[in-house]
């Protein structure tokens, strides 16, 4: 039984079709990597999927439960306790910049989920030092190096409990020599089982973390398989083959 | 002399900061709900809104005191002049709507007053938001929506408060000449602190009470600007 389920999702940004149909599902703890070249509409599919984007045609479940049916959404109010169980790591991590880490962190626990502050507060800290942060709690997101300020990023996304992870290019915005230290906290992730989609560059880690890797291109997932098929060497699609080998560079 | 005149003219400063204090109050609001209207996604509405503000920031502050005040009246005498004839059942409605309106102008010059500039400062107000509210990067409330949050949480929780950062300063201009132009209200007779001082050239050619107005502006315009500093310093504790 997957977790979520995305069964033939189509986008259109004017005339100009990002996804062309796809569909994927993904079994609870698993980890996929999704990959492909710039403009194959891997964010815009990751989008779709928590509604940050409007699907054309297509359906997407979580748990069974409906976030589009044929295109056609449930109403807000019946979808937000659905949508809120998919927690997500933006490329630009998204703090807010006029609240600490442990606002940033505690705000929607606390106001959406109506957590007690002070359990809030104590989940937080656990988190934070999870992701070993603990000495940056009072801190505010402009004092934080982007590493730091996205590893808060995922601490605020797992202080909402969620049941699967998206992470939209998580180390894209980052310094090389700061990428290390998010994914070493994605991998801790990936050990304590987190069901996670992750839209990345990063090969070796896809490779290294993911269950299965998904390859896009051109709004088509055109491989979904393991690590070990899709990058061996004798993987017989060009496009694949074409596509990685600017990475060995 | 002196204590009586600055009681006098204290007297008149204190319409001075009824104007502006009340101003601030409604204007504040509808400034907020006017903004929406200019980003409005329905085209018509948005047409409509820009339109408005368009006219009410193109014109000056002065004549829109004398239309508001003046304007409703001359409708009513306007339609009462007009031959019986000419007000046939298509524009029945409309006799009716200048009728009401005309009803107003038994209205307080005061009420004028705050009417004009309320929907001037409210529009000026507006153009701040609108500024400030574009700025925020979409992120931020993506990252609000993913998090579970209301569109309204989302607005007040998140946007509104990186926008009060972000337009503390042109506010505090439009604020400061807030101040100086509540000494418009005077073109329809309402009393306040440069009227108060007038009163002492009409009676004995004084004229030092004039120029001794420009101290209570001074000083008022003087604490607001420590006020607004003041806020600034106490946002500073982060960037964007």
């Amino acid at each position: 039984m997957p977790i979520l389920e995305a069964i033939n999702i189509r986008k259109s940004f004017g005339k100009l079709e990002v996804l062309k149909g796809i569909s994927l599902s993904i079994e609870p703890r698993e980890v996929i990597a999704v990959i492909g070249p710039s403009g194959s509409g891997k964010s815009t599919f990751l989008r779709c999927l928590n509604k940050l984007e409007t699907i054309n045609d297509g359906t997407i479940k979580l748990d069974g439960e409906i976030i589009a049916e044929n295109a056609v959404y449930p109403p807000e109010a019946q979808l937000r306790p659905v949508l809120k169980k998919m927690g997500m790591v933006f490329q630009q991590f998204n703090l807010f910049p006029h609240k600490s880490v442990l606002q940033n962190i505690i705000e929607a626990p606390v106001c959406v989920n109506n957590v007690p502050k002070n359990e809030a507060v104590e989940t937080a800290k656990k988190l934070l030092s999870d992701v070993g942060l603990s000495e940056k709690i009072n801190n505010y997101p402009c004092e934080l190096s982007g590493g730091q300020q996205q590893r808060v990023a995922i601490a605020r996304a797992l202080a909402m409990n969620p049941e699967i992870m998206l992470f939209d290019e998580p180390t894209s915005a980052l310094d090389p020599e700061l990428t290390g230290e998010v994914l070493k906290v994605i991998k801790a992730l990936a050990a304590k089982n987190m069901t996670m989609i992750i839209v990345t560059h990063e090969m070796s880690f896809a490779k290294e973390v993911a269950d299965r890797v998904v390859f896009m291109d051109e709004g088509n997932i055109i491989a979904n398989d393991t690590p070990d098929k899709i990058f061996s060497k004798d993987n017989e699609t060009p496009r694949i083959q074409a596509f990685l080998r600017k990475f060995e560079g | 002399m002196f204590m009586s005149v600055t009681a006098s003219l204290a007297e008149g400063f204190l319409m001075t900061l009824k104007i502006f204090g009340l101003t601030l109050l409604f204007a504040l609001p509808l400034g907020l709900i006017i903004s929406f209207g200019s980003m409005s996604k329905v085209r018509i509405i948005k047409w409509i809104v820009k339109a408005f503000v368009w006219i009410i920031r193109g014109t000056p502050l002065m004549l829109q005191l004398i239309i508001i005040y003046y304007g409703p009246g001359l409708a009513g005498e306007w339609a009462k002049a007009m031959p019986a004839e000419e007000f046939n059942a298509i524009i029945l409605p409309l006799r009716y709507i200048v009728a009401w309106v005309s009803s107003w102008s038994v209205f307080d010059r005061f009420i004028a007053v705050m009417i004009a500039f309320t929907i001037n400062y409210a529009c000026y107000f507006s153009e701040i938001f609108r500024g400030g509210i574009e700025g925020i990067p979409k992120g931020q409330y993506e990252a609000g929506y993913v998090l579970g949050m209301k569109k309204s949480q989302v607005f007040f929780k998140i946007v509104l408060p990186q926008v009060i950062k972000r337009i503390i300063p042109p506010m505090s201009n439009e604020i400061i000449t807030l101040v100086k132009d509540t000494s418009l209200a005077r073109v329809i007779a309402v009393y306040e602190v440069i009227w108060s001082a007038q009163v002492y050239i009409k009676r004995g050619g004084l004229i030092w009470p004039l120029f001794y107005t420009g101290v209570f502006y001074l000083l008022f315009s003087g604490i607001l600007t420590l006020l607004f500093g003041w806020i600034e310093k106490k946002l500073d504790y982060y960037h964007s």
